[in-house]
């Protein structure tokens, strides 16, 4: 079966992009335009992988990382001092503008990190 | 082992800068005489006459090196001194200086403008000696005297991040009640910000033109403070591939928006939008070919373009 991951981000065009990419490489995608709803999504669906902006409308990247606890990858063009929302999450960081090749390696190596402990409840 | 002694001719290569023979030439050039040119740029003539014969060093002061282009009729960037005193300064000291330059601003002038700042510590913040502050405070204030908007500064707080900067204020200093009021007026003014961009296609074209004539023709910039605050969304120039920067450029010069490049070039808008907005890099391949053929972007100019920003 497919590996889900969400993608988080305000910019619709980044979002557009990078689930292009991920489809095309072989990927189950979601995404959401701000913080909220990618909880709601994180909270519906089996995601394996998130991919954030740090910088969300209504809930930061962080905030939502905290929220889900899945691997998740970090992509922000400012905002590093905001991040390492739980220790027990791996979390990659690429700064924008992010080469496409590096995210897709970064979500591989996101998917091989150690198994996680039971998707915790929101909140 | 001892350094070798350097020879004579070597130590006086080393004295003579090539901004001489620059001046010598357009003086030839231009018909114009010593005297003259000592007055036009505020240089008694027994100094410059010095300074042609390379007994003294060539000026490395920034508006005399501006005085000699303005005379000269040149660009200053001709002047070694110039490129060198430039080269060490922090990126927005650099853009400040360019913002002045633009303006037709001599640095004297910008220093007495600056309010709320001693003459010297503006002097030593022109030269390179101090970092470009990151207070938004005062930005704002060398903005003003720049007659610029605080966001040409990378330094300059986001407003992404004021958000929880103002957030966490609010709850150190309010009651409850009054805090959460204050979040839901910053939920509001940021959602409505984002609304707007994402609601109205021709406004993010808009917001992209206003954000590109801020970086290449600050002349030209709205003050419309719906854009300035959503420009602090964009990253700063700095941040992008030298290949993009000069494909803005470009496209900023070239009067076409985003959507036109995109179908004169047969590309995907959302693709270049996200290259634009500082999303994604460019990659090598068809895309990028398709851009620099179409804009008429030389190798030579991307190389320009890195050396200048690194």
């Amino acid at each position: 079966m497919a590996h889900h991951v969400l993608i988080a981000d305000d910019d619709r065009h980044f979002l557009s992009v990078l689930q292009r990419v991920l489809t095309l490489a072989g990927y189950t995608v979601s995404v959401a335009n701000n913080g909220e709803d990618a909880c709601a999504i994180g909270h519906q669906k089996p995601i394996d992988v998130c991919v954030l902006d740090v910088a969300l409308p209504l809930l930061s990247g962080p905030e939502v990382a905290r929220k889900l606890a899945r691997p998740t990858l970090f992509v922000s063009g400012r905002d590093w001092d905001r991040l390492n929302p739980n220790d027990m999450i791996p979390t990659r960081c690429l700064r924008k503008p992010v080469d496409l090749n590096n995210v897709l390696e970064a979500v591989a190596e996101l998917l091989d990190a150690p198994a996680l402990p039971n998707r915790p409840n929101a909140d | 082992m001892s350094p070798r002694p350097r020879r004579m001719s070597e130590a006086v290569e080393q004295t003579i800068s090539p901004s001489v023979s620059v001046v010598q030439e357009a003086m030839a050039r231009l018909g114009l005489r010593q005297v003259h040119l000592a007055t036009m740029v505020g240089l008694t003539k027994d100094h410059l006459s010095r300074i042609l014969l390379g007994k003294v060093a060539f000026p490395r002061n920034r508006d005399t090196l501006r005085a000699f282009a303005d005379a000269l009729k040149l660009e200053p960037f001709i002047f070694r001194e110039y490129r060198e005193q430039l080269q060490v300064l922090p990126e927005s000291t650099r853009r400040l200086v360019a913002h002045l330059r633009t303006r037709g601003m001599s640095e004297q002038m910008f220093v007495e403008r600056v309010q709320g700042y001693s003459a010297a510590y503006v002097q030593v913040l022109l030269r390179g000696g101090a970092p470009f502050p990151k207070e938004p405070e005062a930005i704002e204030r060398l903005a003003a005297a720049a007659d610029c908007s605080p966001f040409v500064f990378d330094e300059y707080v986001p407003l992404a991040t004021w958000r929880p900067r103002l957030s966490k204020l609010a709850s150190d200093c309010l009651p409850e009640a009054l805090c959460r009021h204050f979040n839901d007026a910053l939920d509001q003014m940021h959602a409505h910000v984002r609304a707007l961009i994402q609601a109205e296609p021709s406004f993010e074209a808009q917001l992209l033109r206003d954000w590109l004539a801020r970086q290449f023709d600050s002349l030209q910039a709205s003050g419309d403070p719906v854009f300035v605050d959503a420009l602090a969304y964009l990253p700063p120039l700095s941040s992008y591939q030298p290949v993009v920067r000069v494909v803005l450029r470009k496209l900023y010069h070239s009067g076409l928006d985003v959507e036109q490049l995109a179908v004169a070039t047969d590309t995907d808008p959302s693709e270049l939008y996200a290259i634009a907005n500082g999303q994604i890099m460019l990659q090598p391949g068809r895309l990028q070919d398709q851009l620099l053929q179409y804009l008429q972007i030389t190798p030579d100019e991307i190389e320009h373009e890195q050396e200048g920003r690194t």
